[in-house]
């Protein structure tokens, strides 16, 4: 089963080829982010706009390169969740393209997308795991049984931890997004005076709320105003500091509770080296385990949507008649792959 | 080279239409108001159309699609359909502006040989073009340029009929100053002539392939720049 993978619920087109039985995956990435940075955030629409230019060729590439059209068995999609007007367009492109060529389609949850996107690499967990989904619109805490059956553990009751690196780094000026950019300059410094709070670690149960971080962040430039760069880099130090150990505590928490060993980490926060040291310290500790997924499959990608998919179709599921898109859709209600 | 059976869709307001002309000259359509609905409606009505033209998918030569402008969303459905059936029937694309279609509509349904197209842009504009008759091709075609126009700046040109939901806005907003039997509010784009106009489309070479899309929004501004925040 070869099947073709469209991923445009956000800010990125990602086009990919599967081949289930040889695990052979080819991919074509474009990132909006030029787009998007005189905004400061997201535009929707000019999101949209983006998506119907830029899909068609890097399909059209990426068929020539793998076999032609009449090769693919079926075609996936994220159907949600995402921005309305830019999942409409990976999903009509990919109904039209089963529809001409009469194959299956098949709409996928982004989130699976995400949580398995780990096993694209040599060396996969194997269920069960706990999940640690950190993106720009998500973080959560997942337990994975299997394919499928997902319960979600605990999630971020405000910001997203993507959201909260990329509002804290806009404070202190950085271009967006300011995640990436966050974190290269809390490397420049290896300690400070300046603690910040872990929000909600005194608490059981396992939801985050980042909000007051980035509160915090800017009433501790205030107090420093005027900032130097050694303030304004200790204070993305600090920052980084108390979201790492929050995630990290609430990590440890999700393993405790549901007795796992293994730990895998996706989305673009997963690209956090800080991050993923800390993790990998934990593990060692604890003797569990910590898996990534490689950095290209880490944001968001066509080859995560196009496994998932593959996975899924492989076993028979097909889409009848569906011809909605799903800008909210719980990852709960995802049928379980046997 | 392939007969030319081409497979029109139209999405792009509140009405969702498909057409299909076939080599033999033979036009098919269906048209359905279906506000938010069209990607429920659209591959029944492709199918519908398919079936009544006794054609295979894999006779159709070409996929033509209204470009707008009109509602954002709409108009990208055409859009991005069209480019998953250009890909995978390896057809050629033709894009067909909105008002013009919506102008051809109004010279087939009311016999005028000049009309004013104009479609509903919301927050007090509309999106206009002026049509006016070419003999020879039996054809409404574009004198000027299409534009976004503010309500009450709207000029209307004489001895021109007035055509769309641009109209409806004009006079619900009071500013429209013409006689009834002039206008014709109500009238909504149509894949009928949608098809025709992309027959002579590609007769003239007017043809993309699926990377080249065209989109014609008008309205670019859709978001203010905002300045970084600094400290
Ligand atoms: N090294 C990093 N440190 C912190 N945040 C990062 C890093 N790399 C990427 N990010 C953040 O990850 C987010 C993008 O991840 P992605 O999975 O594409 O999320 P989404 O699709 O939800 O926006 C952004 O908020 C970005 O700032």
């Amino acid at each position: 089963m070869k099947v073709l993978g469209l991923e445009s619920s956000c800010d990125e087109t990602g086009i990919a080829i599967y081949e289930v039985e040889t695990g052979v995956i080819q991919q074509r990435l474009y990132s909006q982010i030029e787009c998007h940075r005189e905004y400061g955030g997201v535009v929707p629409e000019l999101a949209s706009r983006d998506h119907v230019v830029k899909a068609a060729p890097m399909i059209i590439d990426l068929l020539q390169q793998n076999g032609g059209v009449h090769s693919l068995d079926g075609i996936v999609y994220t159907r949600g969740p995402g921005l309305m007007g830019a999942l409409m367009v990976g999903a009509c492109i990919a109904r039209a393209l089963a529809w001409a060529l009469d194959k299956p389609v098949l709409g996928v949850h982004h989130m699976e997308g995400h949580l398995l996107a780990p096993m694209l690499s040599e060396d996969k967990p194997e269920f069960p795991f706990v999940a640690l989904l950190v993106s720009g619109g998500h973080t959560m805490l997942v337990d994975v049984e299997a394919v499928g059956e997902y319960k979600i553990l605990g999630e971020s009751l405000d910001d997203a931890v993507g959201e909260a690196f990329d509002k804290t780094a806009k404070l202190l000026g950085l271009p967006y997004p300011g995640g990436p950019e966050l974190a290269q300059l809390a490397s420049t410094v290896s300690a400070t005076d300046l603690v910040f709070p872990r929000p909600m670690v005194d608490r059981p149960g396992l939801d985050f709320s980042f909000s007051g971080l980035k509160t915090f962040a800017l009433n501790t430039m205030h107090k420093l105003t005027p900032l130097s760069d050694q303030n304004r880099a200790e204070i993305a130090f600090a920052f980084e500091q108390a979201v790492v150990d929050t995630l990290q505590i609430k990590c440890q928490r999700a393993l405790k509770q549901t007795g796992y060993r293994r730990l895998v980490v996706a989305g673009g926060v997963g690209a956090n080296r800080t991050l993923r040291k800390r993790l990998q310290q934990m593990s060692a500790k604890l003797q569990t385990r910590v898996y990534f997924p490689a950095l290209e499959y880490c944001t968001d990608n066509g080859a995560m949507i196009a496994y998932a998919g593959g996975l899924r179709m492989a076993a028979g599921q097909r889409d009848e008649n569906v011809t909605d898109v799903l800008p909210r859709w719980s990852l709960e209600t995802l049928q379980r792959l046997n | 080279m392939k007969k030319l059976n081409i497979l029109a869709i139209e999405t792009s307001t509140e009405a969702c239409s498909v057409a299909v002309l076939t080599h033999r000259g033979l036009l098919f359509s269906e048209f359905e108001l279906t506000p938010r609905q069209h990607t429920q409606f659209l591959p029944r009505m492709m199918d519908a159309v398919l079936v009544q033209a006794g054609l295979f998918k894999k006779d159709l030569s070409h996929i033509a699609y209204a470009s707008g402008p009109g509602a954002f969303t709409g108009v990208r459905i055409a859009a991005s359909t069209a480019q998953g059936i250009s890909i995978g029937l390896d057809i050629p694309l033709v894009a067909i502006s909105t008002l013009a279609i919506l102008a051809q509509h109004c010279y087939h349904i009311h016999h005028t040989e000049r009309v004013m197209a104009a479609l509903d842009a919301r927050m007090g504009e509309a999106y206009v073009g002026n049509y006016q008759l070419n003999n020879t091709s039996g054809l409404l075609e574009l004198d000027g340029e299409e534009t976004l126009v503010r309500l009450n700046q709207l000029r209307l040109p004489e001895h021109y009929f007035l055509a769309g939901s641009g109209f409806m806005a004009c006079r619900e907003a009071g500013c429209l100053v013409a006689p009834e039997n002039i206008v014709d509010a109500d009238l909504l784009p149509h894949a009928s002539a949608l098809v025709q106009l992309a027959e002579h489309a590609i007769k003239q070479g007017k043809t993309l392939t699926a990377d080249q899309i065209q989109i014609n929004y008008i309205r670019n501004k859709v978001a203010e720049k905002k300045k970084v925040a600094s400290l």
